[in-house]
Protein backbone atom coordinates (compact mmCIF):
# COMPACT_ATOMS: atom_id res chain seq x y z
CA UNK A 1 0.00 0.00 0.00
CA UNK A 2 1.02 3.09 -0.73
CA UNK A 3 1.78 5.97 1.41
CA UNK A 4 -0.46 8.51 -0.03
CA UNK A 5 -3.42 6.48 -0.20
CA UNK A 6 -3.37 5.67 3.41
CA UNK A 7 -2.65 9.75 4.23
CA UNK A 8 -6.38 10.46 3.22
CA UNK A 9 -7.83 6.91 3.74
CA UNK A 10 -7.31 7.47 7.52
CA UNK A 11 -9.19 10.61 8.20
CA UNK A 12 -11.72 9.52 5.87
CA UNK A 13 -12.35 6.36 7.69
CA UNK A 14 -12.49 8.47 11.40
CA UNK A 15 -15.17 10.58 9.65
CA UNK A 16 -17.27 8.21 8.15
CA UNK A 17 -17.46 6.11 11.60
CA UNK A 18 -17.79 9.53 13.38
CA UNK A 19 -21.05 10.00 11.49
CA UNK A 20 -22.11 5.87 11.40
CA UNK A 21 -21.29 6.29 15.15
CA UNK A 22 -24.11 9.28 15.57
CA UNK A 23 -26.28 7.85 13.41
CA UNK A 24 -26.16 4.46 15.58
CA UNK A 25 -27.29 6.27 18.33
CA UNK A 26 -30.64 6.36 17.31
CA UNK A 27 -30.45 2.43 17.92
CA UNK A 28 -28.18 2.27 20.80
CA UNK A 29 -29.70 4.64 22.96
CA UNK A 30 -33.24 2.78 23.61
CA UNK A 31 -31.35 -0.55 22.95
CA UNK A 32 -28.76 0.58 25.81
CA UNK A 33 -31.72 2.15 27.86
CA UNK A 34 -33.27 -0.97 28.07
CA UNK A 35 -29.98 -3.26 28.67
CA UNK A 36 -29.06 -0.73 31.44
CA UNK A 37 -32.26 -1.43 33.06
CA UNK A 38 -32.29 -5.14 32.92
CA UNK A 39 -28.53 -4.89 34.04
CA UNK A 40 -29.66 -3.13 37.07
CA UNK A 41 -32.11 -5.58 38.41
CA UNK A 42 -29.91 -8.26 37.98
CA UNK A 43 -26.84 -6.88 39.62
CA UNK A 44 -29.02 -5.50 42.47
CA UNK A 45 -30.16 -8.70 42.94
CA UNK A 46 -26.88 -10.47 42.49
CA UNK A 47 -25.59 -7.99 45.14
CA UNK A 48 -28.01 -8.56 47.50
CA UNK A 49 -27.85 -12.51 47.37
CA UNK A 50 -24.01 -11.58 48.13
CA UNK A 51 -24.99 -9.17 50.84
CA UNK A 52 -27.44 -12.20 52.56
CA UNK A 53 -24.74 -14.83 51.49
CA UNK A 54 -22.46 -15.79 54.49
CA UNK A 55 -18.37 -16.73 54.02
CA UNK A 56 -18.89 -20.31 52.87
CA UNK A 57 -15.82 -22.68 53.92
CA UNK A 58 -14.29 -24.93 51.16
CA UNK A 59 -14.49 -28.63 51.94
CA UNK A 60 -10.51 -28.88 51.89
CA UNK A 61 -10.78 -26.95 55.72
CA UNK A 62 -14.26 -29.41 56.74
CA UNK A 63 -12.35 -32.66 56.49
CA UNK A 64 -9.13 -33.65 57.65
CA UNK A 65 -6.96 -36.73 56.51
CA UNK A 66 -7.39 -39.74 58.56
CA UNK A 67 -5.29 -43.28 58.95
CA UNK A 68 -7.31 -46.25 57.08
CA UNK A 69 -10.74 -44.52 56.61
CA UNK A 70 -9.10 -41.64 54.55
CA UNK A 71 -10.72 -38.22 55.42
CA UNK A 72 -13.34 -37.56 58.44
CA UNK A 73 -15.10 -34.37 58.97
CA UNK A 74 -12.55 -31.98 61.30
CA UNK A 75 -14.00 -31.55 65.00
CA UNK A 76 -15.05 -27.82 66.57
CA UNK A 77 -16.30 -27.03 63.23
CA UNK A 78 -18.82 -23.60 63.35
CA UNK A 79 -18.98 -22.58 60.21
CA UNK A 80 -21.34 -22.79 56.50
CA UNK A 81 -19.82 -24.86 53.47
CA UNK A 82 -21.95 -24.99 50.32
CA UNK A 83 -24.19 -27.71 48.91
CA UNK A 84 -24.05 -28.65 45.15
CA UNK A 85 -26.59 -25.72 44.29
CA UNK A 86 -24.06 -23.16 45.80
CA UNK A 87 -26.58 -22.86 48.71
CA UNK A 88 -24.68 -22.34 52.14
CA UNK A 89 -25.32 -24.70 55.37
CA UNK A 90 -24.36 -24.45 58.90
CA UNK A 91 -22.22 -27.14 59.54
CA UNK A 92 -21.16 -27.66 63.52
CA UNK A 93 -18.96 -30.55 64.50
CA UNK A 94 -18.28 -31.87 68.32
CA UNK A 95 -14.83 -32.08 69.49
CA UNK A 96 -14.64 -35.43 67.79
CA UNK A 97 -15.60 -34.31 64.15
CA UNK A 98 -19.33 -35.52 64.66
CA UNK A 99 -22.78 -33.74 64.50
CA UNK A 100 -25.19 -33.80 67.14
CA UNK A 101 -25.26 -31.86 69.93
CA UNK A 102 -25.04 -34.72 72.69
CA UNK A 103 -21.46 -35.48 71.66
CA UNK A 104 -20.92 -39.79 71.16
CA UNK A 105 -20.46 -40.49 74.86
CA UNK A 106 -24.12 -39.21 76.09
CA UNK A 107 -25.97 -40.11 72.45
CA UNK A 108 -28.16 -43.17 72.86
CA UNK A 109 -28.62 -43.35 69.07
CA UNK A 110 -25.12 -43.35 66.50
CA UNK A 111 -25.71 -42.74 63.30
CA UNK A 112 -23.17 -43.94 60.39
CA UNK A 113 -23.09 -43.12 56.96
CA UNK A 114 -21.86 -41.14 54.18
CA UNK A 115 -23.14 -37.57 53.31
CA UNK A 116 -26.58 -38.14 53.71
CA UNK A 117 -25.91 -39.59 57.40
CA UNK A 118 -23.30 -36.41 57.90
CA UNK A 119 -26.39 -34.22 56.86
CA UNK A 120 -25.26 -32.57 53.38
CA UNK A 121 -27.00 -29.78 52.70
CA UNK A 122 -28.95 -28.76 55.93
CA UNK A 123 -28.74 -26.48 58.43
CA UNK A 124 -27.72 -27.63 61.56
CA UNK A 125 -30.85 -26.90 63.44
CA UNK A 126 -32.43 -28.92 60.48
CA UNK A 127 -30.44 -32.00 60.65
CA UNK A 128 -32.53 -35.25 60.75
CA UNK A 129 -30.87 -35.64 64.38
CA UNK A 130 -32.74 -32.53 66.21
CA UNK A 131 -35.77 -34.24 64.68
CA UNK A 132 -36.11 -38.12 66.47
CA UNK A 133 -38.21 -37.54 68.64
CA UNK A 134 -36.08 -36.55 71.68
CA UNK A 135 -33.73 -39.19 71.15
CA UNK A 136 -30.09 -38.51 71.62
CA UNK A 137 -28.22 -38.73 68.42
CA UNK A 138 -24.84 -38.33 67.05
CA UNK A 139 -23.82 -38.91 63.46
CA UNK A 140 -20.44 -40.60 62.29
CA UNK A 141 -20.66 -40.05 59.33
CA UNK A 142 -18.65 -37.87 56.39
CA UNK A 143 -19.37 -36.90 52.54
CA UNK A 144 -18.01 -39.59 50.50
CA UNK A 145 -18.24 -42.85 52.76
CA UNK A 146 -18.84 -45.91 51.13
CA UNK A 147 -20.17 -48.90 53.30
CA UNK A 148 -16.77 -49.98 54.12
CA UNK A 149 -15.76 -46.55 56.67
CA UNK A 150 -18.78 -47.51 59.09
CA UNK A 151 -17.73 -50.52 59.79
CA UNK A 152 -14.18 -49.62 60.42
CA UNK A 153 -15.53 -46.86 62.80
CA UNK A 154 -17.54 -49.03 64.64
CA UNK A 155 -14.59 -51.48 64.93
CA UNK A 156 -12.18 -48.54 65.76
CA UNK A 157 -15.43 -47.04 68.72
CA UNK A 158 -15.75 -50.63 69.65
CA UNK A 159 -16.85 -50.34 73.38
CA UNK A 160 -17.89 -46.37 72.83
CA UNK A 161 -20.88 -48.30 71.62
CA UNK A 162 -21.99 -50.31 74.43
CA UNK A 163 -25.94 -50.17 75.06
CA UNK A 164 -26.65 -47.86 72.25
CA UNK A 165 -28.48 -48.30 69.06
CA UNK A 166 -26.38 -48.16 66.02
CA UNK A 167 -28.20 -47.06 62.86
CA UNK A 168 -26.19 -47.74 59.65
CA UNK A 169 -27.81 -45.51 56.71
CA UNK A 170 -26.87 -46.99 53.22
CA UNK A 171 -27.03 -44.57 50.29
CA UNK A 172 -28.29 -46.84 47.52
CA UNK A 173 -26.74 -44.89 44.81
CA UNK A 174 -23.29 -45.33 45.27
CA UNK A 175 -22.50 -46.68 48.71
CA UNK A 176 -23.08 -50.22 47.38
CA UNK A 177 -19.90 -50.16 44.89
CA UNK A 178 -17.99 -47.26 46.16
CA UNK A 179 -17.14 -49.91 48.71
CA UNK A 180 -15.63 -52.16 46.31
CA UNK A 181 -13.15 -49.30 44.89
CA UNK A 182 -10.17 -47.99 46.69
CA UNK A 183 -10.53 -44.30 45.35
CA UNK A 184 -13.50 -42.10 45.72
CA UNK A 185 -12.62 -39.19 43.37
CA UNK A 186 -9.26 -39.57 43.40
CA UNK A 187 -8.80 -39.64 46.93
CA UNK A 188 -7.80 -42.90 48.63
CA UNK A 189 -10.59 -44.71 50.37
CA UNK A 190 -10.60 -48.15 51.78
CA UNK A 191 -11.80 -51.31 49.40
CA UNK A 192 -13.53 -54.81 50.08
CA UNK A 193 -11.13 -57.26 48.17
CA UNK A 194 -13.56 -60.13 47.77
CA UNK A 195 -10.63 -62.61 47.48
CA UNK A 196 -12.52 -65.14 44.94
CA UNK A 197 -8.85 -66.32 44.79
CA UNK A 198 -9.88 -68.52 48.16
CA UNK A 199 -7.88 -65.91 50.45
CA UNK A 200 -11.57 -64.36 51.27
CA UNK A 201 -12.78 -61.24 51.32
CA UNK A 202 -11.28 -58.57 53.57
CA UNK A 203 -11.29 -54.47 53.67
CA UNK A 204 -8.37 -53.55 52.46
CA UNK A 205 -6.65 -49.91 53.79
CA UNK A 206 -2.85 -50.31 52.88
CA UNK A 207 -2.88 -47.75 50.46
CA UNK A 208 -5.06 -45.12 52.16
CA UNK A 209 -2.58 -42.43 52.38
CA UNK A 210 -3.03 -38.61 51.86
CA UNK A 211 -2.99 -37.32 48.68
CA UNK A 212 -4.80 -38.27 45.55
CA UNK A 213 -4.19 -41.62 43.63
CA UNK A 214 -4.69 -42.56 39.56
CA UNK A 215 -7.64 -44.00 39.37
CA UNK A 216 -11.03 -44.35 37.28
CA UNK A 217 -13.17 -42.22 38.00
CA UNK A 218 -16.36 -43.74 39.12
CA UNK A 219 -19.42 -45.03 36.40
CA UNK A 220 -21.56 -43.38 38.30
CA UNK A 221 -25.39 -43.85 36.87
CA UNK A 222 -23.76 -46.82 34.40
CA UNK A 223 -22.48 -49.03 37.88
CA UNK A 224 -25.93 -48.27 39.02
CA UNK A 225 -27.86 -49.18 36.18
CA UNK A 226 -25.73 -52.74 36.32
CA UNK A 227 -25.96 -53.24 40.13
CA UNK A 228 -29.83 -52.98 39.55
CA UNK A 229 -29.86 -55.49 36.26
CA UNK A 230 -28.76 -58.38 38.43
CA UNK A 231 -25.63 -59.05 36.35
CA UNK A 232 -21.80 -59.43 37.88
CA UNK A 233 -21.30 -55.86 38.98
CA UNK A 234 -24.50 -56.57 41.17
CA UNK A 235 -23.20 -59.76 42.56
CA UNK A 236 -19.89 -58.48 43.96
CA UNK A 237 -21.19 -55.51 45.53
CA UNK A 238 -23.99 -57.65 47.01
CA UNK A 239 -21.50 -60.03 48.55
CA UNK A 240 -19.36 -57.42 49.39
CA UNK A 241 -22.37 -55.65 51.69
CA UNK A 242 -23.10 -59.10 53.29
CA UNK A 243 -19.71 -59.34 54.46
CA UNK A 244 -19.45 -55.67 55.79
CA UNK A 245 -22.97 -55.72 57.18
CA UNK A 246 -22.09 -58.92 59.41
CA UNK A 247 -18.65 -57.45 60.18
CA UNK A 248 -20.16 -54.39 61.12
CA UNK A 249 -23.12 -56.26 63.30
CA UNK A 250 -19.96 -58.50 64.94
CA UNK A 251 -18.34 -55.27 65.73
CA UNK A 252 -21.76 -53.90 67.24
CA UNK A 253 -22.53 -57.18 69.58
CA UNK A 254 -19.02 -57.49 70.41
CA UNK A 255 -19.61 -54.24 71.69
CA UNK A 256 -23.27 -54.46 73.54
CA UNK A 257 -24.76 -52.13 71.00
CA UNK A 258 -27.97 -53.18 68.28
CA UNK A 259 -27.56 -52.30 64.44
CA UNK A 260 -30.45 -51.28 62.26
CA UNK A 261 -29.90 -50.55 58.59
CA UNK A 262 -31.53 -48.21 57.26
CA UNK A 263 -31.48 -48.03 53.22
CA UNK A 264 -31.79 -44.14 51.19
CA UNK A 265 -33.52 -44.48 47.82
CA UNK A 266 -32.12 -42.60 44.98
CA UNK A 267 -34.95 -39.91 44.83
CA UNK A 268 -33.87 -36.53 44.20
CA UNK A 269 -34.79 -34.73 40.54
CA UNK A 270 -30.94 -34.40 39.15
CA UNK A 271 -29.64 -38.11 39.39
CA UNK A 272 -33.48 -39.66 38.44
CA UNK A 273 -33.35 -37.54 35.22
CA UNK A 274 -29.66 -38.82 34.18
CA UNK A 275 -31.07 -42.24 34.98
CA UNK A 276 -34.08 -42.02 33.06
CA UNK A 277 -32.76 -40.79 30.33
CA UNK A 278 -29.73 -43.71 30.47
CA UNK A 279 -32.62 -46.06 30.43
CA UNK A 280 -34.41 -44.51 27.16
CA UNK A 281 -31.15 -45.18 25.09
CA UNK A 282 -30.22 -48.72 26.96
CA UNK A 283 -31.12 -51.78 25.19
CA UNK A 284 -31.05 -53.74 28.67
CA UNK A 285 -33.37 -51.48 30.39
CA UNK A 286 -35.57 -54.22 30.59
CA UNK A 287 -33.68 -56.18 33.25
CA UNK A 288 -33.24 -52.59 35.37
CA UNK A 289 -35.26 -53.16 39.07
CA UNK A 290 -34.41 -50.84 41.53
CA UNK A 291 -36.11 -53.00 43.93
CA UNK A 292 -33.29 -55.39 44.21
CA UNK A 293 -31.42 -52.79 46.38
CA UNK A 294 -34.14 -53.55 48.87
CA UNK A 295 -34.92 -56.67 48.78
CA UNK A 296 -31.18 -57.88 48.52
CA UNK A 297 -30.13 -55.93 51.00
CA UNK A 298 -33.21 -57.26 53.80
CA UNK A 299 -32.32 -61.09 52.71
CA UNK A 300 -28.88 -60.18 53.88
CA UNK A 301 -30.14 -58.44 56.83
CA UNK A 302 -32.21 -61.37 57.33
CA UNK A 303 -29.88 -63.79 57.34
CA UNK A 304 -27.09 -61.91 59.47
CA UNK A 305 -29.90 -60.93 62.30
CA UNK A 306 -29.52 -57.31 61.87
CA UNK A 307 -32.82 -55.21 61.34
CA UNK A 308 -33.93 -53.31 58.03
CA UNK A 309 -35.40 -50.37 57.11
CA UNK A 310 -35.87 -48.74 53.49
CA UNK A 311 -36.68 -45.44 53.85
CA UNK A 312 -38.29 -45.89 49.93
CA UNK A 313 -41.46 -46.84 52.00
CA UNK A 314 -40.82 -43.70 54.27
CA UNK A 315 -39.70 -40.98 51.99
CA UNK A 316 -40.37 -39.35 48.45
CA UNK A 317 -39.41 -37.02 45.93
CA UNK A 318 -40.48 -34.33 48.19
CA UNK A 319 -38.37 -35.19 50.61
CA UNK A 320 -35.39 -34.40 48.50
CA UNK A 321 -33.71 -31.21 47.02
CA UNK A 322 -33.92 -30.14 43.47
CA UNK A 323 -30.11 -29.37 41.71
CA UNK A 324 -28.44 -30.83 45.21
CA UNK A 325 -29.44 -34.78 45.25
CA UNK A 326 -29.44 -34.67 49.31
CA UNK A 327 -32.81 -34.33 51.61
CA UNK A 328 -34.58 -31.02 51.95
CA UNK A 329 -35.63 -29.55 55.07
CA UNK A 330 -38.87 -31.85 54.91
CA UNK A 331 -36.56 -34.65 54.43
CA UNK A 332 -34.65 -34.16 57.53
CA UNK A 333 -38.13 -34.85 59.65
CA UNK A 334 -39.14 -37.64 57.80
CA UNK A 335 -36.03 -39.22 58.66
CA UNK A 336 -36.11 -38.10 62.11
CA UNK A 337 -39.30 -39.34 62.83
CA UNK A 338 -38.04 -42.47 61.01
CA UNK A 339 -35.26 -42.24 63.62
CA UNK A 340 -37.63 -41.40 66.64
CA UNK A 341 -40.00 -44.03 65.80
CA UNK A 342 -36.74 -46.67 65.85
CA UNK A 343 -35.79 -45.32 68.83
CA UNK A 344 -38.97 -45.79 70.52
CA UNK A 345 -39.37 -49.45 69.27
CA UNK A 346 -35.22 -49.97 70.59
CA UNK A 347 -36.68 -48.80 74.27
CA UNK A 348 -39.51 -51.15 74.33
CA UNK A 349 -37.47 -54.14 73.56
CA UNK A 350 -39.55 -54.62 70.37
CA UNK A 351 -36.66 -53.58 67.68
CA UNK A 352 -36.03 -57.50 66.15
CA UNK A 353 -32.22 -57.36 65.31
CA UNK A 354 -32.21 -61.14 65.59
CA UNK A 355 -32.66 -63.73 62.83
CA UNK A 356 -35.60 -62.83 60.27
CA UNK A 357 -35.91 -59.41 62.53
CA UNK A 358 -36.38 -55.88 60.02
CA UNK A 359 -37.21 -53.40 61.98
CA UNK A 360 -41.21 -53.23 62.56
CA UNK A 361 -42.25 -49.31 61.28
CA UNK A 362 -45.52 -48.59 60.31
CA UNK A 363 -44.66 -47.45 56.35
CA UNK A 364 -45.64 -44.16 55.33
CA UNK A 365 -45.88 -44.56 51.17
CA UNK A 366 -44.65 -41.81 48.64
CA UNK A 367 -47.96 -39.42 47.53
CA UNK A 368 -47.21 -40.40 44.20
CA UNK A 369 -47.76 -44.53 43.30
CA UNK A 370 -44.69 -43.97 41.30
CA UNK A 371 -42.17 -42.32 43.92
CA UNK A 372 -39.01 -43.41 41.30
CA UNK A 373 -40.71 -41.82 38.41
CA UNK A 374 -42.21 -39.01 39.70
CA UNK A 375 -38.77 -37.99 41.05
CA UNK A 376 -37.49 -37.81 37.56
CA UNK A 377 -40.42 -35.58 36.46
CA UNK A 378 -39.34 -33.16 39.00
CA UNK A 379 -36.08 -32.39 37.33
CA UNK A 380 -35.74 -28.50 37.57
CA UNK B 1 -24.28 -10.58 32.87
CA UNK B 2 -28.23 -9.06 32.29
CA UNK B 3 -29.12 -12.99 32.52
CA UNK B 4 -29.04 -14.42 36.03
CA UNK B 5 -27.80 -17.93 36.45
CA UNK B 6 -29.70 -20.92 36.34
CA UNK B 7 -29.92 -23.26 38.86
CA UNK B 8 -29.99 -20.17 40.81
CA UNK B 9 -29.28 -19.78 44.48
CA UNK B 10 -31.59 -19.74 47.34
CA UNK B 11 -30.04 -16.23 48.19
CA UNK B 12 -30.43 -15.11 44.51
CA UNK B 13 -33.99 -15.94 44.03
CA UNK B 14 -34.70 -14.28 47.34
CA UNK B 15 -32.33 -11.00 46.09
CA UNK B 16 -34.42 -11.05 42.62
CA UNK B 17 -38.10 -11.12 44.36
CA UNK B 18 -36.96 -8.17 46.48
CA UNK B 19 -35.50 -6.68 43.74
CA UNK B 20 -38.89 -6.94 41.12
CA UNK B 21 -41.14 -5.97 44.54
CA UNK B 22 -39.16 -2.99 44.62
CA UNK B 23 -39.49 -2.54 41.12
CA UNK B 24 -43.36 -3.07 41.43
CA UNK B 25 -43.79 -0.90 44.49
CA UNK B 26 -42.20 1.59 42.80
CA UNK B 27 -44.46 1.43 39.54
CA UNK B 28 -47.80 1.60 41.75
CA UNK B 29 -46.34 4.30 43.17
CA UNK B 30 -45.79 6.22 40.11
CA UNK B 31 -49.44 5.19 38.78
CA UNK B 32 -51.24 6.47 41.95
CA UNK B 33 -49.14 10.03 42.24
CA UNK B 34 -50.37 10.20 38.50
CA UNK B 35 -54.05 9.45 38.92
CA UNK B 36 -53.86 12.01 41.66
CA UNK B 37 -53.75 9.93 44.93
CA UNK B 38 -53.59 11.75 48.10
CA UNK B 39 -51.35 8.91 49.51
CA UNK B 40 -49.45 7.70 47.07
CA UNK B 41 -46.43 6.19 49.06
CA UNK B 42 -48.17 4.84 51.04
CA UNK B 43 -49.70 2.53 47.97
CA UNK B 44 -46.29 1.82 46.87
CA UNK B 45 -44.93 0.25 50.45
CA UNK B 46 -48.59 -1.50 50.69
CA UNK B 47 -47.77 -3.29 47.54
CA UNK B 48 -44.38 -3.63 48.28
CA UNK B 49 -45.82 -5.46 51.73
CA UNK B 50 -48.26 -7.66 50.04
CA UNK B 51 -45.36 -8.87 47.31
CA UNK B 52 -42.68 -9.65 49.99
CA UNK B 53 -45.69 -11.56 52.37
CA UNK B 54 -46.48 -13.50 48.94
CA UNK B 55 -43.08 -14.25 48.38
CA UNK B 56 -42.52 -15.40 52.19
CA UNK B 57 -45.16 -17.29 52.37
CA UNK B 58 -45.08 -19.39 48.75
CA UNK B 59 -41.94 -19.50 48.33
CA UNK B 60 -42.70 -21.43 44.58
CA UNK B 61 -44.04 -18.19 43.78
CA UNK B 62 -40.49 -16.24 44.09
CA UNK B 63 -38.97 -18.85 42.39
CA UNK B 64 -41.48 -18.51 39.49
CA UNK B 65 -40.79 -15.10 39.02
CA UNK B 66 -37.20 -15.75 39.03
CA UNK B 67 -37.64 -18.01 35.95
CA UNK B 68 -39.89 -15.73 34.25
CA UNK B 69 -37.58 -12.67 35.34
CA UNK B 70 -34.45 -15.09 33.43
CA UNK B 71 -36.60 -15.58 30.59
CA UNK B 72 -37.47 -12.10 29.89
CA UNK B 73 -34.11 -10.96 30.12
CA UNK B 74 -32.99 -14.29 27.60
CA UNK B 75 -35.57 -13.22 25.17
CA UNK B 76 -35.03 -9.38 25.15
CA UNK B 77 -30.88 -9.82 25.80
CA UNK B 78 -31.30 -11.93 22.52
CA UNK B 79 -33.36 -9.41 20.14
CA UNK B 80 -30.75 -6.55 21.44
CA UNK B 81 -27.89 -8.38 20.77
CA UNK B 82 -28.87 -8.93 17.14
CA UNK B 83 -29.74 -5.18 16.70
CA UNK B 84 -26.04 -4.26 18.60
CA UNK B 85 -24.27 -6.65 15.85
CA UNK B 86 -26.18 -5.03 13.18
CA UNK B 87 -25.47 -1.52 14.12
CA UNK B 88 -22.43 -2.84 14.73
CA UNK B 89 -21.81 -4.34 10.92
CA UNK B 90 -23.50 -0.73 9.90
CA UNK B 91 -20.46 1.22 11.29
CA UNK B 92 -17.98 -1.25 10.12
CA UNK B 93 -19.59 -1.26 6.51
CA UNK B 94 -19.64 2.48 5.99
CA UNK B 95 -16.26 2.98 7.32
CA UNK B 96 -15.46 0.23 4.71
CA UNK B 97 -16.54 2.99 2.14
CA UNK B 98 -13.05 4.66 2.29
CA UNK B 99 -11.37 1.06 1.63
CA UNK B 100 -9.74 -1.02 3.09
CA UNK B 101 -6.19 -2.41 4.06
CA UNK B 102 -6.46 -5.71 3.28
CA UNK B 103 -5.37 -7.49 0.22
CA UNK B 104 -7.67 -9.18 -1.61
CA UNK B 105 -4.86 -10.53 -4.13
CA UNK B 106 -1.95 -11.34 -3.60
CA UNK B 107 0.36 -10.00 -6.01
CA UNK B 108 3.26 -12.07 -7.38
CA UNK B 109 6.18 -10.46 -6.27
CA UNK B 110 4.99 -9.37 -3.02
CA UNK B 111 4.79 -12.34 -1.63
CA UNK B 112 4.00 -12.84 2.19
CA UNK B 113 6.86 -15.08 3.00
CA UNK B 114 10.05 -13.49 4.37
CA UNK B 115 13.15 -15.36 5.03
CA UNK B 116 13.67 -15.70 8.74
CA UNK B 117 17.58 -16.60 10.49
CA UNK B 118 17.62 -19.23 12.39
CA UNK B 119 16.91 -17.66 16.42
CA UNK B 120 18.54 -19.21 19.60
CA UNK B 121 16.58 -21.56 20.83
CA UNK B 122 14.97 -19.51 24.09
CA UNK B 123 13.86 -17.64 21.20
CA UNK B 124 11.04 -19.99 19.97
CA UNK B 125 9.32 -19.30 23.26
CA UNK B 126 8.83 -15.97 22.29
CA UNK B 127 8.73 -15.60 19.48
CA UNK B 128 5.05 -15.46 18.56
CA UNK B 129 2.46 -12.07 19.41
CA UNK B 130 2.10 -11.31 22.68
CA UNK B 131 -0.57 -12.14 24.27
CA UNK B 132 -3.43 -9.89 24.66
CA UNK B 133 -4.89 -8.55 28.36
CA UNK B 134 -7.32 -10.14 30.54
CA UNK B 135 -10.34 -9.89 28.06
CA UNK B 136 -13.10 -9.68 30.99
CA UNK B 137 -11.05 -6.87 32.24
CA UNK B 138 -8.68 -4.91 29.63
CA UNK B 139 -10.87 -4.96 26.46
CA UNK B 140 -11.37 -1.22 26.18
CA UNK B 141 -7.85 -0.93 26.21
CA UNK B 142 -6.99 -3.69 24.49
CA UNK B 143 -9.22 -2.57 21.68
CA UNK B 144 -8.05 1.11 21.81
CA UNK B 145 -4.39 0.40 21.96
CA UNK B 146 -4.71 -1.95 19.10
CA UNK B 147 -6.70 0.97 17.04
CA UNK B 148 -4.12 3.49 17.99
CA UNK B 149 -0.98 1.14 17.45
CA UNK B 150 -2.86 0.18 13.82
CA UNK B 151 -3.80 3.08 12.47
CA UNK B 152 -7.64 2.29 13.31
CA UNK B 153 -8.72 4.80 15.26
CA UNK B 154 -12.21 4.45 14.07
CA UNK B 155 -12.79 1.43 16.19
CA UNK B 156 -13.66 4.23 18.79
CA UNK B 157 -17.04 4.39 17.45
CA UNK B 158 -18.02 0.67 18.02
CA UNK B 159 -17.04 1.22 21.65
CA UNK B 160 -20.36 1.82 22.72
CA UNK B 161 -22.03 -0.80 20.83
CA UNK B 162 -19.37 -3.27 22.02
CA UNK B 163 -20.00 -2.31 25.75
CA UNK B 164 -23.61 -2.86 25.34
CA UNK B 165 -23.08 -6.38 23.79
CA UNK B 166 -20.64 -7.05 27.18
CA UNK B 167 -23.97 -6.97 29.18
CA UNK B 168 -25.80 -9.65 27.30
CA UNK B 169 -23.12 -11.85 27.34
CA UNK B 170 -24.19 -15.28 29.48
CA UNK B 171 -23.32 -15.40 32.89
CA UNK B 172 -20.28 -18.17 33.95
CA UNK B 173 -22.55 -21.22 34.23
CA UNK B 174 -22.21 -22.83 37.59
CA UNK B 175 -20.54 -26.69 36.75
CA UNK B 176 -22.84 -29.07 38.54
CA UNK B 177 -21.00 -32.28 37.26
CA UNK B 178 -23.29 -34.32 39.44
CA UNK B 179 -20.18 -35.34 41.37
CA UNK B 180 -18.66 -35.87 44.31
CA UNK B 181 -17.29 -33.12 46.18
CA UNK B 182 -13.51 -32.36 47.00
CA UNK B 183 -12.94 -34.38 49.77
CA UNK B 184 -9.73 -33.13 51.07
Amino acid sequence: MNRSSRSWRTPARHLLAAIAALASFVVVIPVGALLLTLWAVSAAARGLARLTTPRTTGWKELVEYAPEVGWKPRPGLDCHAEDLAGDPFHVVTDEEGYRGAHGLSHSEVVVFGDSFAFGYAADDEDLFLRHAGGARVTALAAPGYSMVQPVLWMERLGARLSGKLVVWMVYLGNDLYDSLRPSTDGYRSPAVRLGEDGTGPAIVTAHVREGKIGFPRDRGVDAYVEICSGGLLSSRVFAAAEYLIERGWDACRAAGADLVIVSIPELSAAPRAILERKLALDDGAERFDEGLLDRTLAAICERAGVGFVPLFEHMGPEHYLQVDWHWNRAGHRRVGRVLGDLHALWLDGRLSTGPGGAADLPSEPPPSSDARTSAAAREP
Amino acid sequence: MIRLPDPPTRALVRGTWLILSLGAALIASVIFLAAGAPAWSLWGAGVLAILLVAGRARPRLRRSAYGAWRRVCGGLGRRAGVILERTAFAIVAVVGWAGGDMKRRPEPVDSGWRPRSTLQAGAYTSSGPAPEPDSSTGWLRSLLAWGRRSGHGWVWALVPVLALQRLIRPSARRALDGRNYTLY
